[in-house]
């Protein structure tokens, strides 16, 4: 990857949204897009096809695992890496790692960190 | 939190953008709580349910940890509504409790903040 990561965003809360994309863009000079629900996030990162596709789990419509599944699915986006970002007690280790994310941040997260976590997150090969 | 460049008056933008949109927030369990004291509904229920259960990780965020612990009381109360089970009056009760004692360490937090500012 390069220095400079394309990100997309994908969380249905407004404010949250907000904070991690500034927090990327200016800790880390990234170029975020985000999206507010699960079809408009697939939408783009197949548009953008970004370095990393950061995903809450608890959303509505879709949640976090199936936006995972349908990329991981799809030929154009399987080779995307899927970061979900995620309160600790809606997480479910054996569906994250049966849907093929190659990680997890836990909110909060720390702002000054997220880049940093990202980018140890993607530079590993998920478990097998 | 006190801005001098313009990426930092951006955060406080935005930062200040979640203290203001916290009384809808409230409104919005309030509403769904009045909602399923007079009768069961899965999107009363889901409504309450998300909008707790999304403040909870967005307001740790924001590092506004006032409002952490009764975030999560309230989402605590709301799953099991959410995963279906109709709420007694006990229940309805505690929520609203717990709704003003969010309400609460809302004023709390941003007096804090004013005052840090």
């Amino acid at each position: 990857m390069e220095n400079a990561y394309r990100v997309v965003l994908i969380d249905d809360d407004p404010d949250l949204r907000k904070l991690v994309k500034l927090t990327l863009e200016f800790t880390a000079q990234w170029q975020v897009s985000t999206a507010a629900d699960g079809a408009e996030g697939i939408d783009a990162v197949r548009n953008v096809r970004p370095d990393v596709a950061v995903v809450d789990i608890m959303m509505p419509d879709m949640d976090g695992y199936e936006v995972c599944r349908r990329l991981k699915a799809d030929p154009e986006t399987a080779d995307i890496p899927v970061v979900f970002l995620t309160a600790r007690k809606e997480l479910d280790e054996a569906k994250v790692k049966a849907c093929g994310a190659r990680g997890v941040v836990v909110k909060p997260f720390e702002p000054d960190r997220l880049a940093e976590e990202l980018t140890r997150l993607c530079g590993e090969e998920p478990e097998s | 939190m006190t801005a001098s460049t313009p990426e930092e008056e951006l955060l406080e933008q935005v930062y200040r953008e979640f203290r203001e949109g916290l009384s809808q927030r409230l409104d919005t369990m309030r509403v769904a709580l009045e909602g399923l004291a007079e009768a069961y509904s899965e999107e009363s229920a889901e409504l309450f349910y998300r909008t707790a259960h999304s403040l909870k990780g967005t307001a740790a965020s924001f590092e506004a940890t006032e409002l952490v612990q009764p975030a999560t009381t309230l989402a605590g109360i709301g799953l099991p509504w959410y995963d279906g089970e109709v709420p007694q009056a006990e229940e309805i009760e505690a929520a609203l409790e717990s709704l003003e004692q969010l309400g609460e360490a809302v004023q709390r937090y941003t007096a804090r903040i004013e005052g840090e500012g």
